[in-house]
């Protein structure tokens, strides 16, 4: 079974294998025909999903999370937390490729031996879903994750209910600078928005923080300006964020944009690369976008040069 | 040692933490390290190791705290209890179903569905919501089969949803059927039955049975458009052309759209129901609204608001240019207002798309009158 994706997406490629409890391997090719993934499935579920949910990915992502050290292997987090991390990995590496309407798969049928997860094609979607659903949601009330998450003050902070915070919640609180809106921060830990909303809002519901508006809403402006064909105002708005927020990942998406809008391809080929670093879950689209603006670059350059 | 600010909001977050156990310890020593809090950090620690069942990493974070390192500390896992599905998490699946099932991801709907079955409490709204599922991707025995186990296991809308089915299938007379035992058989009245029942009859001609059931939809739920839209097409065939005006004017007031098929899908049993429009394919969609569009423009034109009107026929042809009754009755507005030429153009064109037809011969006649009437304006204005 083979195809382009943009004739039938993965949702019904993974149904139909998942219903058929079929046995084999998955190949996928996206927008960036240079990352390839697999997924192995095994009776209709998803037994593996490389290189995402690979061994060297799992071991990246615990190292990220301040979870496990390279240097000091004797503090392994044992195989429970590995497996939990390989399987969250898998399930984002999936979600992401369902979204995908470029490329292509090819499946071969075959035996399978048994995988590092095992995850019903049900699950993955559901959670898709819900994540989706949550993210929308969530969106409204937290200023499309553009507020701004600050400490509250001290002598509040050291009163009210006694405190339960896992690794997330550190991770998040070590993220809190006062001008990173829940987005830069969400970008930073890399964890889902909807995930990263849903803590924050406990946070503040506990009293450790409190929400801000945005100071300046750079985006939204620079997002009127570049509908209003004035790049260069954008450009200057995006450059000015950037320089404050590094890690937004929506600014530098603009500003790209804003640069291709006044023809500078190689400035727009810059932000797009930031933009990449700031968002590797983004990085085929980031890709495809950097390819289209070399091209262009390399058409418009004058032949004498 | 940070300033000010920050070493007072550390050490209230210690406060805050209280007695605690060791692995809240020594994550709280990591966030202290890495804001630079490096003798809070360092305490924290050394109460971690004092603790039974002191996590390893609290010992590596003190090792590296006491020799003034503050780089390479680990954070603590608390371990997520095992993911396998709960019955909250499948019940959740209903709702994502639904979700999937409204952004039109059918596949991820089905699925959803599928892993929401499991569970009795949820079986009737899932089966429902499949019917609806099916007959959208026209698998017809599917879709019958899945209402006929929405409605042993009482799903309140799978009557709804399987006459409106039928409507679509143009088997209106089965779904009145369907309908009148379904309003005699519901625990409550509902307003969404006797809208059907009052579209269906008006569909087969039946506006008095429509007249009396989309009274009801009405007195029931006052905020039902597609009851008030639907009312207002009933009085226009009636002849009431100021209750027509009424009712349709109210339906403007709660929806610019009048979308009278519907589907009813149930994201949490007992819940209210969310609604899907049943899409263009069938008698719905922008056919439906200029129905109420023309009988809207009609009623204008009968009770003398000559502007309102014309403002509305122009809207049905905005979308659809050769609309012949919006042409016919726009030319009867113009003509009012002594505008002539225009109205000779809209009479002429029906006439040319519709010759054999009603419309096509009085908008001839009509023609005749205002090339005459043209004329005597032309003659007197030279």
């Amino acid at each position: 079974m083979h195809g382009p994706l943009h004739e039938i997406g993965l949702v019904e490629v993974l149904q139909l294998l998942g219903r058929g409890a079929r046995d084999g391997t998955l190949e996928v090719v996206g927008p960036d025909p240079t990352a390839p993934r697999t997924v192995r499935l095994r009776g209709g579920r998803v037994v593996a999903v490389e290189p995402d949910a690979g061994d060297a990915a799992v071991e990246d992502a615990l190292v990220a999370r301040h979870l496990l050290s390279r240097e000091a292997a004797r503090l392994d987090v044992g195989d429970e937390v590995r497996e939990a991390m390989r399987r969250t990995l898998a399930m984002r590496a999936i979600g992401m490729m369902l979204h995908w309407t470029r490329g292509r798969f090819d499946f071969a049928e075959g035996q399978v031996p048994v995988g590092p997860v095992e995850i019903a094609v049900e699950a993955i979607l559901v959670a898709l879903v819900e994540g989706e659903s949550r993210r929308v949601e969530l969106a409204t009330h937290l200023a499309d994750y553009q507020l701004v998450p600050t400490f509250v003050a001290p002598d509040r902070l050291a009163v009210g209910d006694r405190l339960v915070l896992d690794p997330l919640d550190w991770r998040i609180l070590d993220a809190i600078d006062g001008r990173r809106g829940i987005g830069g921060v969400a970008a930073l830990v890399d964890e889902p928005l909807e995930v990263v909303g849903d803590r924050v809002r406990r946070l503040e519901s506990a009293a450790i923080l409190e929400l801000a508006a945005a100071p300046v809403q750079d985006a939204l402006a620079a997002r009127a300006a570049i509908e209003a064909g004035q790049y260069d105002t954008a450009v200057s708005l995006l450059e000015s964020r950037v320089k404050r927020t590094d890690d937004d990942r929506e600014a530098w998406r603009l500003l790209g944009l804003a640069e291709v809008g006044a023809g500078r391809f190689d400035r727009a080929i810059r932000a797009w690369e930031a933009w990449q670093r700031a968002d590797p879950s983004l990085a085929p689209e980031a890709a495809a976008l950097i390819a289209a603006a070399r091209t262009m670059l390399e058409a418009l350059r004058d032949p004498r040069d | 040692m940070p300033d000010g600010p920050e070493a007072a909001r550390i050490h209230a977050l210690r406060r805050r933490l209280g007695a605690t156990t060791a692995a809240t310890l020594a994550n709280f020593a990591w966030f202290a390290a890495r804001r630079g809090a490096h003798a809070s950090a360092l305490e924290a620690a050394r109460e971690a190791v004092a603790l039974p069942g002191a996590p390893r990493v609290a010992w590596h974070s003190l090792e590296r705290l006491v020799t003034g390192r503050s780089d390479g500390l680990l954070l603590a896992t608390v371990l997520s209890p095992a993911d396998a599905p709960t019955e909250s998490a499948m019940a959740s699946s209903l709702a994502a179903a639904v979700a999937a099932h409204r952004e039109g991801a059918l596949a991820v709907a089905e699925t959803c569905y599928l892993a929401a079955a499991p569970i009795a409490a949820l079986s009737a709204a899932v089966a429902d919501g499949l019917g609806v599922l099916h007959e959208q991707r026209q698998e017809r025995d599917a879709a019958d089969a899945a209402w006929q186990r929405a409605r042993a296991a009482g799903a309140p809308r799978a009557a709804h949803n399987q006459a409106l089915a039928a409507i679509r299938r143009g088997a209106t007379g089965s779904a009145r059927e369907m309908l009148a035992t379904a309003v005699r058989h519901s625990p409550a009245p509902d307003a969404t039955l006797w809208f059907l029942a009052g579209y269906a009859a008006l569909l087969e001609g039946d506006a008095t049975d429509a007249l009396r059931a989309l009274e009801v939809a009405v007195a029931l739920e006052p905020d039902l458009a597609r009851a008030h839209f639907t009312l207002g097409l009933v009085h226009d065939r009636l002849g009431n052309a100021a209750a027509a005006l009424d009712a349709t004017r109210r339906g403007l007031l709660l929806s610019p759209w009048y979308l009278p098929q519907v589907w009813l899908l149930t994201p949490i049993p007992g819940g209210p129901a969310v609604e899907l429009p049943a899409g263009n394919d069938g008698h719905g969609g922008h056919r439906g609204t200029d129905d109420v569009l023309l009988a809207l423009g009609r009623s204008l034109l009968e009770t003398g608001h000559l502007g309102e009107s014309l403002a509305v026929f122009d809207q049905v042809l905005v979308r659809d240019p050769s609309q012949p009754a919006a042409l016919f009755h726009r030319g009867v507005v113009l003509a009012k207002l002594r505008r002539y030429d225009e109205a000779l153009a809209d009479w002429e064109e029906v006439g040319r798309s519709d010759p054999d037809g009603t419309l096509g011969t009085l908008s001839r006649r009509h023609a005749r009158s205002a090339r005459q009437l043209a004329a005597l304006f032309a003659s007197r204005s030279g």
